[in-house]
């Protein structure tokens, strides 16, 4: 028999080779390619974020805009700076000089020489650059230096031997360098709030810190607790609930599908499809859900708090309060009022009610803004009072100019935003959101006397701040914040007489559990742990049920034929032989669905992730903070070195991923076996 | 006899088998399978007083449209060991898994007919087939040993339908693997995986696994085929021990395994019975051609 491939010419094996060689070369650059790039990322993120975790030691150093010297002191312990410091000063003349008097600086004598050669001693001073007489001729001003030394303490466990000092002109920064290559800044031009990274060898004590203190404006401050925690919480709820569903849901598709055709066929097929079909869509769609069927439960339960909106109820004597209703009783509405806490109100007495618009009814005043030696803001206004505001308080500030914060005298307005916020706003130093909960305290009681600042708006339309100082037959004494005075006040000229506790029995919310108890839920759920947690559930959801499904497809039939002609049931053949042979498969695919979970940020932030929060969840019912959004959220900030505290953030996310990875293959490796 | 059509078997009565007490045949024997098959007969069977196990009356089988088995009427025998034979795909499984109902599973078989266990309607539809499946047991083609310890495995089926003590389950264990003749060698390991075992040691398990819940008919689908000879020489053995205590119906491609373990043996061919007989008169005198081709290989 003749080949039908006689004559034929093969396609030379080179050729094929080739084609094979060519596509190798294709995958070996791309892979080294984006090892490479991989790399470089995590190295970045390392180093910066190793800088922020183990190297920061927050210090104040001196201001090194007029360093005359800087050099160690004999004993290693602290850096010495000085600093020629200039200063103005005005010389009191005992008579008004005359006209046409000059002043003349004779070693350490300002002289005030007349037009007639008369000289006459105005005082002594060294170092002056500068002398001249006043306009008024009543005194001579004089501008002279000052040395001023400053001195730096140093870590006494370092040593020193070998140390050296740099200067950096550009950026008048003044460094301890150590011999083992790390260096200690000790001064910086300006000087307000400069970080000393100590490089090269871990301070544990402040990557603690970072763990330990919650987040904050200034970078020095900011901690990673409240993200944190936040999101061990919402992992929890979201692993507690989404794996018993997941597998179970799994089960039911894979164990107990439908054998006949039929309507149960007919689900089952849809079902299927649309789990394999859910794994793929966007996460933001998710947050939509878990906004609308847990945060709000389709408004079948009231409003929770959180979207309660911020109401002018104008009473028909003229009055307004501002507030939240929060309860209804036939003829008393409940309120939970911005500046006066919970009030009861008559119906009759209600006028128009009409929403409060984010930021209406600003307060406006001429105040200054500061930032205290103790990193406090610290805004002030007759209007206000004394506002001090911790910085980590603040969610958001814009300055206008940046840099360092200096003291600043400013137009502010003062107003309520939505969200449980304070905006104070200044034309020059830029806008602050300040978290209403941490400028003061909700009236939960007046009538015995909180020792706290609050707001209170009066009858005439004056807003006061303040401490309440007592409240008897009607008088209700305020001790202002600045100048101590102590106002008292007919209790009917202020907007409305605040009444004892809220009362929640008519709420239309559904409360279970009492509000300060760790069972307390109430239904909308709101942003709370709980809400995140179910909707990071939706998000996980499908992976779970899918990695399930192909667990539970691995085990053979003939493990299952086996069971079931020992008469075991169904569910006593999944419980005691399909289950317990696809644990290992469950439990990486579970794993890796919650490392998915830990990185969400969309979902989060759609149900009401806050940001800059600093208290730690204690309930199901807490607001919480993410990871993830916190980390988002730094590497927004203008000032670069919050670019280091997002890295250590990374640096904390991708540990806590690392963790349940390596478990994922732990458990694999530990559990898995084979089959047949 | 050849069902010609569904008629014609409908009218078809069973084909009583009586068991004959071991006389000795040997003289009257010139095959030398026969010869086998003698031998074990002689050495087995025990009093010939013998009760049915399984009616069978006017049963068919289909997989959608396909039939796959025709109006099969036969007894088989209490306390014996039916051995069912014929070319692959005649349906021998099918009519194996319907006894226990594991057809079940498959969703387009379906069948007709009556299938009686000791009295009991096997086709009831409100029958409980779990308390079916403990009474009729199933030992598989391919050694299925569960991925647990040895004492697990046999441990699984007592511990569904009963709650034992743990002194009550350990006497089960050994009884069962006793019986088994699997005690002695796995005795120092039982606590070990039961997928360390030899192919032939694995089946034996599945046996002992089956025996330990006192089935009164066990089922067999070619236990042996995916084992070595002596491995199946050792199953056989058991079998031989089992017979007097359990039904056992077992299915195979191998002549002289049907020879050597069987008291009464059922032709099987496309889907329907074409002789049962003692399983002395299948190998020596069979009464359809077809029959006989088959057992002498000339045929298949
Ligand atoms: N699950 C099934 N679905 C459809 N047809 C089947 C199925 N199982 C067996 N069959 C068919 O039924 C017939 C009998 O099969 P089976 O009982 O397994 O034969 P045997 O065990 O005698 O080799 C064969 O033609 C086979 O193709
Ligand atoms: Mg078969």
């Amino acid at each position: 028999m003749t080949s039908l491939l006689e004559g034929r010419q093969a396609i030379p094996a080179s050729r094929r080779n080739r084609t094979n060689r060519r596509f190798l070369w294709v995958a070996l650059c791309v892979t080294s390619l984006s090892v490479l790039a991989l790399s470089v990322l995590l190295v970045t993120v390392l180093f910066q974020g190793a800088k922020h975790l183990f190297g920061a030691e927050v210090a104040v150093v001196p201001d090194t805009t007029h360093l005359v010297s800087a050099e160690l002191d004999e004993r290693g312990q602290s850096v010495q700076l000085v600093t020629r410091e200039p200063r103005t000063q005005h010389l009191e003349l005992l008579e008004r000089a005359p006209e046409g008097a000059t002043v003349r600086v004779d070693g350490a004598d300002v002289l005030v020489v007349a037009p007639d050669g008369a000289e006459l001693r105005a005082g002594t001073r060294t170092d002056v650059t500068s002398a001249a007489l006043t306009p008024n001729r009543h005194a001579v001003r004089i501008e002279y230096s000052e040395l001023v030394t400053h001195e730096v303490g140093l870590p006494s466990e370092r040593s020193l031997d070998g140390a050296s000092i740099e200067t950096d002109a550009q950026t008048g920064r003044v460094a301890v360098r150590y011999t083992n290559g790390s260096t200690q800044i000790v001064g910086q031009r300006g000087g307000t709030l400069a970080r000393t990274h100590v490089v090269g060898s871990p301070n544990l004590k402040a990557a603690k810190d970072f763990l330990t203190t919650p987040p904050s404006m200034t970078p020095t401050n900011a901690g990673f607790n409240a993200p944190l925690l936040g999101s061990i919480w919402i992992l929890v709820v979201c692993a507690l609930s989404a794996l018993p569903l997941g597998i179970g849901a799994a089960i039911m598709l894979e164990e107990f599908r439908p054998r006949r055709r039929g309507p149960t066929h007919w689900v089952h097929r849809i079902v299927q499809t649309n789990v394999r079909n859910l794994a793929g869509v966007p996460s933001i769609v998710y947050g939509l859900i878990g906004l609308t069927v847990f945060c709000r439960m389709f408004g079948l339960f009231g409003s929770a708090l959180q979207y309660a909106p911020y109401q002018r109820f104008e009473l028909t004597d003229g009055r307004t309060i501002l507030g939240q209703l929060v309860a209804t009783e036939e003829e008393v509405y409940h309120l939970d009022s911005e500046l006066l806490g919970h009030v009861k109100l008559e119906r009759s007495s209600l006028g128009e009610v009409t929403q409060w618009p984010i930021k209406d009814e600003p307060i406006e005043c001429h105040g200054t803004v500061e930032l205290n030696d103790e990193y406090l803001f610290v805004v002030r206004a007759p209007e206000l009072g004394e506002i001090t505001i911790d910085s980590w308080a603040i969610e958001h500030a814009e300055l206008a100019d940046g840099g360092p914060f200096s003291p600043r005298e400013v137009d502010l307005t003062f107003s309520m935003g939505g969200q449980g916020r304070y905006v104070i706003e200044t034309p020059d130093a830029g806008r602050m959101y300040v978290a209403r909960d941490l400028v003061r305290d909700t009236v939960r009681d007046i009538d015995t006397v909180p020792i706290r600042e609050h707001i209170y708006r009066m009858g005439d339309g004056r807003v006061l701040r303040g401490e309440l100082m007592k409240l008897n037959d009607g008088e209700l004494s305020i001790r202002r914040a600045i100048g101590e005075d102590v106002t008292t006040f007919n209790i009917k000229d202020v907007a409305l007489r605040p009444d004892g506790k809220p009362d929640y029995r008519n709420r239309t919310m559904l409360m279970l559990g009492d509000e300060d108890s760790s069972f307390h839920v109430h239904f909308p759920m709101g942003a709370s742990v709980l809400a995140g947690g179910l909707t990071l559930m939706l998000v996980i959801l499908p992976i779970i049920i899918i990695a399930t499904q192909e667990a539970l497809r691995a085990v053979p039939d003939s493990l299952r034929s086996g069971a079931l002609a020992l008469g075991a049931t169904p569910w006593q053949m999944v419980w005691g032989m399909t289950l317990p042979n696809a644990v290992p498969g469950i439990m990486t695919g579970a794993i890796l669905a919650m490392s998915r979970a830990i990185g969400e940020a969309a979902p989060i932030l759609v149900v009401g992730g806050t940001i800059f929060i600093t208290f730690l969840p204690d309930n199901l019912m807490s607001g919480f903070a993410a990871m993830p959004l916190q980390i988002y959220m730094w590497t927004n900030q203008p000032d670069p070195e919050f670019k280091k505290v997002a890295a250590s953030g990374i640096l904390v996310l991708l540990t806590v991923l690392l963790l349940f990875n390596a478990s994922a293959v732990f458990i694999r490796q530990k559990l898995q076996r084979p089959l047949t | 006899m050849i069902q010609s059509d569904a008629a014609a078997s409908r009218q078809h009565q069973p084909v009583p088998v009586e068991l004959k007490s071991p006389v000795n045949h040997s003289s009257r024997v010139a095959n030398p399978l026969a010869a086998v098959a003698q031998r074990a007969i002689d050495a087995r069977l025990s009093s010939g007083e013998t009760t049915t196990e399984l009616k069978v009356r006017d049963f068919s089988a289909w997989y959608g449209d396909f039939q796959a088995l025709h109006n099969l009427e036969l007894d088989i025998p209490k306390n014996r060991v039916t051995a069912l034979i014929g070319p692959s795909g005649c349906g021998k499984s099918t009519f194996l898994r319907w006894i226990n109902r594991m057809n079940d599973l498959v969703a387009s078989a379906r069948c007709s007919g009556t299938l009686e266990a000791g009295g009991t309607n096997v086709l009831d539809r409100a029958l409980d087939v779990v308390e079916l499946r403990r009474r009729v047991g199933m030992v598989f083609q391919k050694p299925n040993p569960f991925p647990k310890s040895i004492y697990d495995n046999v441990a699984f089926g007592p511990r569904l339908h009963y709650r034992l003590k743990k002194r009550e389950l350990d006497a089960l264990v050994e009884k069962s693997l006793r019986d088994a003749a699997l005690w002695d060698e796995v005795k120092d390991r039982l606590d070990k995986s039961a997928l360390g075992l030899s192919g032939g040691q694995q089946q034996r398990l599945c046996i002992a696994r089956t025996i330990a819940l006192s089935p009164e008919v066990l089922l067999m689908d070619e236990p042996c085929s995916a084992l070595d000879p002596k491995a199946t020489r050792r199953v056989e053995d058991l079998i031989a021990e089992l017979r007097n205590n359990f039904t056992i119906i077992i299915v195979t491609h191998n002549m002289q395994q049907a020879a050597r373990v069987s008291d009464v043996t059922a032709f099987f061919f496309e889907g329907r019975l074409i002789e049962i007989d003692e399983t002395l008169t299948i190998f020596t005198s069979p009464k359809n051609p077809q029959t006989e081709e088959y057992v002498t290989g000339r045929f298949g």
